[in-house]
Order: C-alpha cells, then sequence, then structure tokens
C-alpha cells in the first residue's frame, strides 16, 4: 500500500475555491482558519496558473522535526497529524512548513495564538474515531469512513486528487499523455522526496 | 536546545519557491500571507462570528449514522444543475456527501455549491415578518403582515388598477412556483410581472427563438465532450459556470479541441484558453463578422447545410463583406491577423461548440449580437449536431425554468404570448371562464399588453405619467426573490422606491431592498423559505429539468413561496379559482399537482412528458445515465435522456425520451431528434420550408409547417387517433377542428400522432438569420450609448428613440451627448465565483464571504498610474449619470488599457455610506459593498429592455 | 521587589490558556508521546482505493490488493465513433 498524498493538477485547477468551502463545510472550521487555500501566479497575465494547498502530509515532515512538544505523528498511510492536547500553539510549524499549513486561531490573551490546526487528510486526530472530541478537535474522520477528503472529491475539475499515491499519479500521468503537456506535480519533490 | 534541525535538511525553502517552478514566477510571501487569510487576522469580520473551535450544537458535523438519511437536491446557486447530496438525521442538516451519480456534475462543486450546507445555520436569514414602523423594522405575525399588505394592494387595485401592482418573481423558484405566480399575477390582473431573465438572457431567450424556434441552450455541458474547437465569448464559465469547465476541460485534453475565449478582461477562464481574444467591449458583431469574412472568404462555409436549413444568408454575407480584417481591427480593437486565425480554427476542427453569456446579451444590441452567434453556427453548419451547437450558460438555477413559465412581462407560460388566443389556451387548462380572466384586468387591451420589464420598473413609477401607457404608475412593488442591486441605475431605483406607496420583500434575506431607500415605513419583509426548504423541478441551462427533494423543514417562520401565494390568493379572494386543480393541504398547494398542470397546457415546448414520477425516477436512478449522451443504459429509465430535456413530446404516457441536442436531424423525432421550427412558413411568397432536410424516419420528407388535425388527416393519419383523444380536439375546434394545432390540443394527440410518424410537432422550416420582425434583420454593429469611440457614431449609430413596452425608452438622444471627455474609461461588470447574483445569501455565507471580503474595481496599471491611483487603497468611480461608488482599486493586467471592470455581487453601500445598520437585527449579511449599478447608466435592448451593464463610460479617482 | 515580580509573573501566566499552563517544554527532540491513533483496517483501504475511482472522469475500474491499480482500464462511457480518446 502506497502512502497518501495529494496532487492538484495546475492545467485544471479554475481557481473556483471548491476545494476551500468543501473543507469549512465538512469541518465547520472557524473564520480565520484555512486549512486549505487557492493560490494564482500570474495574476491577469498569459500564463495564469491557480493551485489549491493544504498541508501536503509530507514524507519527512519539517512540523514534525521542529515541533517542540512532539505532538505530530504520522500513519501507517503517511498522513501527518498533531494532537491537540499537547500542541502549545508556539508557531514553529508554521514557519518550518514549506507549504504555509499550520493556522492558528487568534483566542489567547496578549493575541496569543490558540492551537495549531491544519489539513488533517479528513483523518481527525488521535481521539476515538467518530468520537465527539474528535469531530470537536480535528473535524470528521471521513477516511475512517473509507472516503477521500472532501476537497477532492469535491474538486469542480477533478483537479485535486488525493488518496493513495500511485494512484495519484497513474491518473495524473494518464492526463498529461491525454493533453501532451502538463506543468509538472506542484510541490511532490518537495512534499515526498524524489522519487515522488 | 529548543529546536532540532533535521539531519543534512537545509533550510525549509518555502511554498512560493515551490510555485514558482509552475509558472515561472515568484510570490510574494506577504500577498502570500495575506491571501491565506493570517496576516488579516480575520479583520474583515463583521458582526462578531467567533473564531476557535466553538461550534453549533445543532448543526454539527457528524458521522453518518443509523438515523441518517441522504436528500437529493439542486444547488441553487447556476444553472448547471449540480446534484447536492445532503446528509440529514433526525431533521438536521449534518453532512454534504459528493453527488457522483450526477451525470452533470460527477460530484464536483465550485465554492458556492460546496458551500450550501450553510443553508442548516441560516444565522443571517429574515427569520420573521417584518414591518418597517418609524424607520426600525419590527417583528409582526404572519396573518398581521398578510392581512395588511392584502389590504394596502387591494386598495391599489381598487384606485389605480391591477396595473399598478407590479409582481416582480424570481429565478429561484422551482417551475411549479414560477408557474404558479404567473398564474396568480393573471388572476390579479396585470401582465407586469416578471423576473431575472429580462436582465440576464432575454435577448437570447428572444434572438435565438426567432432564430430557429426556441430560445435556449441547444445542446448539453456534457455533450462538450464531443466538441473539436470550443468558442467563448462574454461568458467566463470558470467564475459563471465552474463545474461546466469539467467538461469543457474535457474536451480540451482529450479532444485537442482549441479553447478560444473572447472577453475585454482576461477571465480566469481566458487563462485556460488556447487563443484569447480581447476585444473592445460592444463590439461583438464586428468580431463575429469579421470572423465570417475569412469564412466566407475562404470557402469554409458549409453550402450544402445553408442550402438545405438556413434562410436569408446572402443578405447575412452582404454585411459580412463589410468587415474587412481592418475595419474589424479598426472597431474591435483585435489584430487581424488573430481574427483570421481564429476563423480558421473554428473552419478546421468541426463540430465546435459557441457559448455565451452576460458578456454578450446585456447591451443595447444583445439581440443583434445573440444573432450574430447563431449566424457562425449556422454558416459552419454546427447547429443540430453532437459537440456543436450554441450553448448558451443560463445564470441563476432556473432561470431556464422560470422563462419557461413565463415569469414574463410578454407572455403567458410555455412562450403562448399575450394575444387572446393563449388567453383561452390557458383559461381551458385552468378550468376558468375566460371572460372571468378578461374581468380581473383594466381592459382587454391591457390583457394583450406586455408589461413594463422589471429592467425598468422604477421608470414606471418615476415617468412622466402621461408617458406611462397604463391607467396609473406603479404604486406597489414585490420584490419576490430577486436583488435590487442587480438593476442598472440605482439612484434612479433608490427614488422610485421612495415614491412608492407599498413596498414588500418576500424572500430569505433582507436583501438590498430593505435598506437602499430612505423610508420610513410601508415596507414589509416576508421570510421565504429557500429551495432547499421545498420540493420542486427546476430546469438546468441544458433544459434537463431535476427535482429537488425537500431537505430540510423551513427554518425560523420562513414559508415556501407557493404557501405564500396561497395565503395572498386567499386574501385577494381568488384562492378557490387558483388552485382549482391543485391540492391545497392546509395552507401548502402540492407541488406534483401544479407539475401535472403545467405538463397539461405546456405543449409549445413541451414541458408535457415530464411527469412528477417520472422526474423522481430520473433522480433516483441517476447513476445509469451516460456521463456524455446523458442516455440511460438499462434500468428503469432506459433509452431516457436525463432530466427529460423539454420538448418532451406528448404526454408522459408517451414516454417520450427528451431532446437532449435540438434541432438534430440524426435521430427520429421519437429518440429525440428535431429539425427547425416552422415560426414562419413563409415571407413575401418565398417558402421558408426546409429543403430536402428532415429528421431520421420522418414519414414526411419534406419541409411542412407546424402540425395541425386538418394536416395529418390530409396525411392520412386520422385513424392514428384514439377516441378519448378525438373527443378532446373536437371540443376545442369545435366547427374548426382541422385548425386544432400542436400547441393547443390538451389531448396531446397531435403531438403522438405527428411523432408517432416521424414528424417534429413545431413543423420543419429552415433557420432564419435573417429575423425580418426585428429592429435590424441583420445584426449590424452600433456603438454603444455611452462610447468613448466617438469617432464611430456617425458611421455606427444607435437606434432612434422609441416607446414599447408601455415606456418611452432612449437611445440616439444619451448618445448624441459626447461625455467622453469627463468620462474616459470604459465600465464593464461582471461574476466572481464566490457569489452569485445580488448576492445577498452568498454574502451572508461566511465559508464564501471569507473569501471575498470587499467590492473592487479592477483598473489596468497605465489607467491607474495616469489617475494616481494606489493597489488596495478606495478609489471613486464616477458614473456619467451621476452615480458614484466607493472601492477598493485592483491594480492588474487582467482588464486591458482604458478598460475598468467591477463585479456586481455587492450591496450595502451608497455611495461611500455603509448601510448596515439598517438592516433588520441580525440579519445583515456579513460582507456589504458598493454595487457597481450605483455608477452603471442608461441603455436597453432594442427588442426586450436588457439592460446594458457591459458597457458604459466612467472616471476613476483616489479617494 | 520581589512581591511584584511574583505577580508580574502571575500576570504573563494569566495571558496564557489555562490548558497551555502545565505543559512541558522539551529541550531534546523526542518521539510522540501522545494518545495513539486508531489504525485503518485493509478493508477501509481498499474502499479508500476504489473511492479514487470518482477522480477521474468517469468510473473506472480498480484492481483489488497492492500496488498501483492501472486506470487505463477505465471505462470512458458514451464515445461516440471517431473520437480520438
Ligand atoms: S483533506 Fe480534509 S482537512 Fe485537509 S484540506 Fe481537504 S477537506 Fe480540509
Ligand atoms: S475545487 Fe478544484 S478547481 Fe476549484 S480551486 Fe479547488 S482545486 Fe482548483
Ligand atoms: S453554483 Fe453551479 S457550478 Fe457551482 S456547485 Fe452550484 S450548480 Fe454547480
Amino acid at each position: 500500500m502506497a502512502r497518501m498524498k495529494f496532487l492538484c493538477d495546475a492545467e485544471r485547477c479554475i481557481h473556483c475555491s471548491g476545494c476551500v468551502t468543501a473543507c469549512k463545510n465538512e469541518h465547520e472550521v472557524p473564520w480565520g482558519i484555512n486549512r486549505r487555500r487557492v493560490v494564482t501566479l500570474n495574476d491577469g497575465k498569459p500564463g495564469q496558473r491557480s493551485l489549491s494547498v493544504a498541508c501536503m502530509h509530507c514524507s519527512d515532515a519539517p512540523c514534525m522535526a521542529v515541533c517542540p512538544v512532539d505532538c505530530f505523528y504520522q500513519t501507517n498511510d503517511g498522513i501527518v497529524l498533531h494532537n491537540k492536547d499537547l500542541c502549545i500553539g508556539c508557531g514553529y510549524c508554521f514557519y518550518a512548513c514549506p507549504f504555509g499549513a499550520p493556522q492558528y486561531p487568534s483566542t489567547g490573551n496578549f493575541g496569543g495564538r490558540g492551537k495549531m490546526d491544519k489539513c488533517t487528510f479528513c483523518a481527525g486526530g488521535p481521539e476515538v474515531d467518530h468520537s465527539k472530541a474528535e469531530l470537536e478537535k480535528y473535524g470528521r474522520n471521513r477516511i475512517a469512513e473509507g472516503k477521500l477528503p472532501l476537497c477532492a472529491e469535491m474538486c469542480a475539475t477533478k483537479a485535486l486528487l488525493a488518496g493513495d499515491g500511485d494512484m495519484v499519479s497513474t491518473i495524473y500521468r494518464e492526463r498529461v499523455m491525454a493533453r501532451g503537456f502538463g506543468s509538472g506535480a506542484a510541490g511532490w519533490g518537495q512534499a515526498y522526496g524524489k522519487k515522488g | 536546545m529548543l529546536i532540532k534541525k533535521r539531519e543534512g535538511s537545509t533550510a525549509p525553502s518555502r511554498l512560493s519557491e515551490t510555485l514558482a517552478a509552475v509558472a515561472g514566477a515568484t510570490v510574494d510571501r506577504r500577498a502570500f500571507l495575506k491571501r491565506s487569510g493570517l496576516a488579516a487576522g480575520g479583520a474583515v469580520l463583521a458582526g462578531g462570528l467567533a473564531a476557535g473551535t466553538v461550534r453549533r450544537a445543532e448543526a454539527v458535523p457528524q458521522a453518518p449514522d443509523a438515523s441518517t438519511v441522504t436528500k437529493r437536491a439542486i444547488c441553487t446557486h447556476c444553472s448547471v444543475g449540480c446534484t447536492v447530496n445532503a446528509e440529514v438525521s433526525n431533521g438536521v442538516w449534518i453532512g454534504q456527501e459528493p453527488a457522483f451519480d450526477s451525470p452533470i456534475n460527477l460530484g464536483s462543486h465550485c465554492a458556492k455549491g460546496a458551500a450550501v450546507r450553510e443553508h442548516a445555520h441560516g444565522d443571517r436569514r429574515l427569520k420573521y415578518p417584518m414591518k418597517l414602523e418609524g424607520g426600525k423594522y419590527k417583528r409582526i405575525s404572519w396573518d398581521q403582515a398578510i392581512d395588511e399588505v392584502g389590504d394596502r394592494l387591494l386598495k391599489i387595485r381598487d384606485t389605480a388598477g391591477p396595473d399598478s401592482v407590479y409582481w416582480l418573481g424570481s429565478a429561484k423558484f422551482s417551475n411549479e412556483q414560477a408557474y404558479l405566480m404567473r398564474k396568480f399575477a393573471a388572476l390579479w390582473g396585470t401582465n407586469n410581472v416578471d423576473h431575472q431573465a429580462r436582465i440576464c438572457h432575454s435577448t437570447t431567450v428572444a434572438g435565438v427563438a426567432q432564430t430557429w424556434g426556441y430560445g435556449a441552450m441547444t445542446n448539453s455541458y456534457n455533450d462538450i465532450h464531443n466538441s473539436k474547437a470550443m468558442f467563448f465569448i462574454g461568458s467566463n464559465a470558470a467564475e459563471a459556470h465552474p463545474v461546466a469547465m469539467l467538461h469543457i476541460l474535457k474536451a480540451k485534453e482529450q479532444n485537442h479541441a482549441p479553447l478560444i475565449v473572447c472577453d475585454p478582461r482576461f477571465t480566469r477562464t481566458a487563462a485556460h484558453a488556447d487563443e484569447y481574444v480581447r476585444l473592445r467591449p460592444g463590439t461583438d458583431v464586428p468580431l463575429i463578422w469579421g470572423i465570417l469574412y475569412h469564412i466566407f472568404e475562404n470557402g469554409w462555409d458549409d453550402k450544402e447545410y445553408i442550402r438545405k436549413r438556413v434562410w436569408g444568408m446572402d443578405q447575412v454575407r452582404a454585411e459580412v463583406a463589410k468587415w474587412t480584417p481592418e475595419e474589424t481591427e479598426r472597431v474591435t480593437g483585435v489584430p487581424g491577423i488573430q481574427v483570421k486565425r481564429v476563423a480558421e480554427m473554428l473552419a478546421k476542427n468541426r463540430p465546435a461548440t459557441v457559448v455565451w453569456c452576460m458578456g454578450g446579451t446585456q447591451h443595447t444590441v444583445g439581440n443583434n449580437n445573440v444573432r450574430a452567434y447563431c449566424i457562425l453556427q449556422l454558416a459552419l453548419g454546427n447547429i443540430g449536431v453532437a459537440g456543436g451547437g450554441t450553448n448558451i450558460f443560463r445564470g441563476h438555477d432556473n432561470v431556464q425554468g422560470a422563462t419557461d413559465m413565463g415569469l414574463d412581462v410578454t407572455t403567458l407560460p410555455a412562450y403562448y404570448g399575450l394575444a387572446a388566443g393563449a388567453w383561452k389556451h390557458w383559461a381551458r387548462v385552468w378550468g376558468l371562464d375566460y371572460d372571468y380572466l378578461k374581468s380581473r384586468f383594466k381592459s382587454p387591451e391591457l390583457m394583450e399588453a406586455p408589461g413594463i420589464p422589471v429592467s425598468r420598473w422604477f421608470d414606471g413609477v418615476n415617468e412622466a405619467k402621461e408617458n406611462i401607457a397604463q391607467p396609473e404608475p406603479i404604486k406597489a412593488m414585490i420584490y419576490w426573490g430577486h436583488a435590487p442591486n442587480s438593476q442598472t441605475r440605482q439612484p434612479e431605483l433608490k427614488r422610485a422606491m421612495e415614491t412608492l406607496d407599498t413596498l414588500v420583500v418576500i424572500d430569505p434575506y433582507p436583501t438590498v431592498s430593505a435598506v437602499l431607500h430612505d423610508r420610513t415605513d410601508g415596507v414589509y419583509l416576508l421570510p421565504a423559505a429557500t429551495q432547499f426548504e421545498v420540493d420542486g423541478s427546476r430546469t438546468a441551462s441544458n433544459r434537463s429539468i431535476q427535482w429537488s427533494e425537500r431537505v430540510i423543514k423551513p427554518m425560523f417562520e420562513c414559508k415556501s413561496d407557493h404557501e405564500i401565494m396561497y395565503l395572498f390568493a386567499r386574501k385577494f379572494g381568488y384562492a378557490a379559482e387558483l388552485f382549482k386543480n391543485i391540492k391545497v393541504e392546509g395552507t401548502e398547494p402540492l407541488v406534483e399537482d401544479i407539475l401535472r398542470e403545467i405538463n397539461r397546457g405546456a405543449w409549445t415546448i413541451a414541458y408535457t412528458g415530464q411527469s412528477p414520477e417520472r422526474l423522481k425516477a430520473h433522480m433516483a436512478n441517476q447513476q445509469t445515465f451516460d456521463k456524455t449522451t446523458l442516455r440511460a443504459v438499462g434500468g428503469p429509465c432506459d433509452g431516457e435522456y436525463y432530466g427529460l430535456p423539454w420538448p418532451c413530446w406528448g404526454n408522459a404516457a408517451m414516454k417520450h425520451p427528451g431532446t437532449p441536442n435540438l434541432y438534430d436531424t440524426s435521430k427520429p423525432v421519437k429518440d429525440g431528434g428535431l429539425n427547425f421550427r416552422a415560426l414562419f412558413p413563409e415571407y413575401k411568397g418565398e417558402s421558408l420550408l426546409a429543403v430536402d432536410s428532415w429528421p431520421e424516419g420522418s414519414e414526411l420528407p419534406a419541409g411542412h409547417p407546424g402540425v395541425t388535425f386538418g394536416m395529418l388527416k390530409k396525411l392520412g393519419w386520422e385513424a392514428d387517433f384514439t377516441p378519448e383523444e378525438m373527443a378532446v380536439i373536437s371540443k376545442i375546434g369545435g366547427e374548426k377542428i382541422d385548425e386544432v394545432a400542436w400547441t393547443v390540443d390538451l389531448s396531446g394527440g397531435i403531438q403522438r400522432v405527428a411523432v408517432k410518424h416521424g414528424l417534429a410537432p413545431f413543423g420543419n422550416a429552415k433557420a432564419r438569420a435573417v429575423v425580418w420582425n426585428f429592429p435590424d434583420p441583420v445584426p449590424i454593429h452600433r456603438e454603444p450609448l455611452y462610447t468613448p469611440r466617438r469617432d464611430l457614431v456617425a458611421q455606427y449609430p444607435t437606434y432612434a428613440d422609441k416607446k414599447m413596452m408601455r415606456l418611452p425608452f432612449l437611445y440616439k438622444t444619451i448618445q448624441d451627448k459626447d461625455v467622453s471627455k469627463d468620462f474616459p474609461i470604459i465600465l464593464t461588470s461582471g461574476r466572481l465565483v464566490e457569489y452569485e447574483g445580488g448576492g445577498d445569501e452568498t454574502r451572508s455565507n461566511p465559508w464564501l464571504a471569507e473569501l471575498q471580503p470587499d467590492m473592487f474595481v479592477e483598473v489596468n496599471t497605465f489607467d491607474a498610474n495616469n489617475a494616481g491611483l494606489r493597489n488596495g487603497e478606495f478609489a471613486w468611480v464616477f458614473g456619467p449619470e451621476g452615480g458614484k461608488v466607493k472601492v477598493k482599486t485592483r491594480i492588474t493586467e487582467r482588464v486591458g488599457r482604458g478598460v475598468a471592470f467591477m463585479p456586481f455581487h455587492f450591496g450595502g453601500w451608497y455611495q461611500g455610506k455603509d448601510l448596515r445598520s439598517k438592516y433588520p437585527e441580525g440579519a445583515s449579511p456579513i460582507v456589504l459593498g458598493e454595487s457597481t449599478n450605483t455608477a452603471q447608466t442608461y441603455g436597453y435592448d432594442a427588442v426586450t429592455a436588457m439592460q446594458e451593464t457591459k458597457v458604459t463610460l466612467c472616471r476613476i479617482e483616489k479617494a | 521587589m520581589k512581591p511584584l515580580a511574583v505577580l508580574l509573573g502571575l500576570i504573563l501566566l494569566g495571558g496564557c490558556n489555562a490548558e497551555e499552563r502545565s505543559h512541558v517544554v522539551k529541550l531534546e527532540k523526542g518521539g510522540y508521546t501522545g494518545t495513539a491513533d486508531g489504525v485503518l483496517s485493509d478493508a477501509t483501504r481498499l474502499t479508500l482505493r476504489q473511492r479514487m475511482a470518482w477522480l477521474t472522469d468517469g468510473p473506472a475500474e480498480v484492481a483489488a490488493g497492492d500496488g498501483p491499480a492501472p486506470t487505463a482500464t477505465a471505462t470512458v462511457s458514451g464515445r461516440i465513433t471517431g473520437q480520438n480518446y
């Protein structure tokens, strides 16, 4: 079984933000927190491309390496998750993350940050699957329900692929072959190393 | 040490660098953080949405359990018609799953569709009936509301006549509600009943129908899979119809079909184009003629097709000959070489599909534009073939259906018009006496005269009384599901709202109608249910009719629109007539019964075979429909097309499969084939009937006029009629039984027999490239009323002023005044993906509002620097009629030099003033902003009174 | 001076969220010590893999078991003759 991966096909993404609101809808992510967002490069000029970005669930995750309280863990399927009971909201992981994934609600006094929140690959957290605690802290656990991340499942153009990394590459490769061009699997080298 | 670096890892590269590899550009980190919402820190947060992990108790996401049921509804935000699978547990909408089975969206959604579960919260809804008293909104009961509003309206009816009440319906209605509202207005006694189609695709409906029969999208989103080229003009599908891009990109990738996008703005759709054509706003006809110039010149036109199926192409040729590459470039600004390249692409990649939206329709010459697009396709022989067609993407989720249901000032349901014959037909269907209907109107003339179009209802208040061709001006306005900020000339509209006797808003949200005016009383807000709170059918752009199941009960004190219609009809004393054939349970009319009545009467467009049972079966068996052809393969709906796209001939028992691609002669009519309609069998003695062309399997292999009983008799098919059909036909025809036509035969027998023998009931004629009954029979170029190109005005002048639809219409008077010195920039408007229409609903949804918190104007770098504008700062945009708006500046190359763009979804600010405090408490949208229409100006299509929103002039100054 | 420092310390502490006050900040990097998460069953994994078919343009057949599933066997429905895909 290959690990879980994300891939956003920039030739298809139309910056409709369906993935963003799907995520908010699924997990009731509060205002100000964006587990996923869409960025557009060369906005308004020829060559304009959009990409949907969230935590990539890296093979060798920089956030895990820097967390001072070791609140991160990686599941057998390669999903990088964290424990909000341990998180102290220090923000190191944000600075380490190449994708700017970690997000913090500003709830503390003195403008302090609350617990880090990020994309869970729709796999919840360490609490018992489907428990109330898991829902409230991490959102819905689709993976345990046998469903893939909602952002990818609802993507308007099927630009966003998520799931078994090998299958993701196969689907993408076929697409590139059919159309004869592709702009590369953005972020894959960074997230999953050379073998991508 | 606090941080332990990973062994051998270098400093982590940032996302910006990673992404740079994709497009060869860098993202500035600050800008990136800003976009991610981090730097902003939720500063735009209005109305106290708590950050943190606090959730609402009633609608938390939860894993489905035994109590969970899935309801299948349809997204309410655009005409693509995506299926929404809603998970409901104990009456609470707890989750939304991708609807993979839907052949239309295959599980996909855009930002709006993926956020519709916010309905389960409805925090910012209008929660109970309210009344403006002393400048404050106060809660009242439903009984009081119906009573007070009813009394006021009845008083107006008595003193000023029924035409002084304007019933403005909605494209947000289901078909059943739209139909009921049209009937409701008829019984009230007025034709002043309209909806959004007037200001979105009325020019399309009129222009396209007059060209070849039906004013609707010819093929389907899915059929684009078969296209070998795609030509978009005035359509930004990536933002307005995002899930359509699923099908478009499929054709692009798998057929290598070139995607050509013509738009003054380099849109997100253009970003995916193979060829982006930047034209000057308002020069669509010259561009199309410029393309056709090359097509004719090189003999790329389909001469055989034209001979058989098109009338008047020679007159078009004469006009096109004037549009040499030089002249085209002079007028449109598009390089001659590019025009030629596009022409060649279209010629060499057939079939090509042509797609247009409001960029083409919302012009003073909108009807010319749409007919020019049609003629392009006719010349290429692309109409009536899979992969071809004019795929006109409609706007609202049910604007096609509401148009079909005649929620319109010019017609009764199903395009029957307003002549006595039409009234008699519907009187028969309704089981009412024609004389009774007549008695409801002030006069027989007003009964048959088109009403005042919604685009200009406020002129029906403001105009001098002698200029309005009805007894009294409009005194009461019922905004039933319509955003006022989507109408141009807001200052005029505001003035009218203040002059009215009564203003009623029936809507799930208070809308801008609640706050735009400075009234202190005489305003009522009645909370309506959304389409997720009722059952009903809605028609997607491709004419597929989808049954949308109720997900949750109406929230708060909201009531369904059909229930409110019942309550008013009861108050007005015609509930018995209105619901004669419709069962009413308590105070709620049975939706299925309404659809059955539609089925009994809408023969012209054959909304007759789509019984509630068949539609529900389609929804339940979505997975059996092919994702390209839309045809069911096996299963209970075997052979039928998804949603029974109209025309679905005959009655439901006939089991016609629906018509997936209009005018496709390669199939028998009984399997969804068709030919062009015989609207006019002849002109000045010349026959317009089709030559050597008929649908596969026709037993009358020739052109023919619309089918009548007499014609079928002559063909010897009289024996095919059943005794029941004969009884109905002879009752309708009386002495003149031979004249009973396919449109009025309530038995459906004429359609059944015609289709049985392979005939299209509406006749078989040529498409008309020349529409002689329009102001410009052959579409010609006319400069916009507000044009910066004064040098072209003499050569391409606009129309003379005229009168129609009960009002004076100005053209020359406006164009003659040169304001281009003071207002040098062209102003155009359009859509954003996050919002829809006037935006009251979507701007109230936090998941969407967060993504687009500011109203803005896009200005080209060159113009911005000349005007001293800075990115992100406020600017004033002044319109030439005195309106002005204060908006954020976005400096971009997306718009060309001399062109500015504003989105039209914002409202709640007026000329720099924030109106939030005027909303009923807790019901203001999260995001407010200026409406672009405050600065937008006069200008209406010469046939349909479509408002001009795509070309006006403006001046932009630093605020 | 001393009471003031204590007070200052208390105020600073008050600035933290209640649940953060007892946290031990580790000076040496270690491994995750929090609650263990559940593990996916093979059946769920297979379901997930099959579900990927929906991320292509149409229903595809997905082989069971390990390794990359060939989406080349995907059935693109509704082709018309002569179409080149
Ligand atoms: S995988 Fe789930 S949590 Fe992550 S961005 Fe997508 S929807 Fe949100
Ligand atoms: S839903 Fe898909 S197409 Fe839309 S922004 Fe997200 S990744 Fe791009
Ligand atoms: S707005 Fe249109 S494209 Fe978006 S989900 Fe709704 S129906 Fe689909």
